[in-house]
């Protein structure tokens, strides 16, 4: 089931708030990702690069 | 990590949206925000075309929900902050149409169009993932456009 519905609104703070908020929030956890992705490249790449 | 040495991490966060929730409760009650996101190693520009995300993301996924309850919701929305999120809703959609695991899940989604004082007009896309045979999704359909026009709507009082 794949359905798209279009909710119009004039220039809406809340909701544009509410996208920017999440779009933070993600932006975040990338930041809290980062260190363990350098390391898990790290690491594959040593392992790759073994064989 | 892919051939090209893009790495993707995968996240299920039951805190995402919980703050925005509290009068939803299929979704509050076991909807995890699911997000994915590719960090690409120094010197590379663009993500070269590897039919094996598409797979391995939908995958996880379809892991992440099997060892579920039917309940369980996982959450989206795509990323704006680039003004690419309409490219990634379309990428998105593709990717569940074409997955090996559609036929154990229904994805949901709703286009939310905010006009600018501007006159620009604005999309945001957000939706959920979830089992096939859960029994809540209509409740959760419902619950997802109530939401989307709560959140247009400023006026909106919660307790009514």
């Amino acid at each position: 089931m794949l359905k798209k519905v279009v909710i119009s609104a004039n220039n809406n703070n809340k909701a544009l708030a509410f996208f920017a908020e999440i779009n933070k929030k993600k932006e975040e956890a990338k930041v809290k990702f980062s260190d363990k992705t350098a390391r898990l490249r790290e690491m594959l790449t040593k392992k790759t690069g073994s064989h | 990590m892919t051939k090209a040495n893009i790495v993707y991490s995968v996240s299920f966060d039951i805190t995402l949206y919980s703050n925005y929730l509290d009068s939803y409760p299929c979704l509050l009650h076991k909807g995890y925000g699911f997000g994915f996101f590719p960090e690409k190693p120094e010197g590379c520009n663009r993500i070269p075309h590897d039919k094996m995300i598409a797979q391995t993301i939908m995958d996880i996924a379809s892991d992440f929900i099997t060892n579920q309850s039917e309940d369980v919701f996982l959450l989206y929305h795509c990323e704006s902050h680039d003004g690419r999120q309409a490219f990634r809703h379309k990428l998105f959609d593709k990717w569940y149409l074409t997955s090996d695991h559609n036929d154990k899940m229904i994805k949901y989604g709703l286009e939310v169009e905010i006009k600018r004082d501007s006159g620009e007009k604005e999309y945001h896309y957000i939706g959920f993932i979830t089992k096939h045979d859960n029994k809540n999704v209509i409740d959760a359909i419902i619950e997802l456009e109530q939401f989307s026009v709560d959140l247009v709507n400023e006026s909106t009082n919660k307790n009514h």
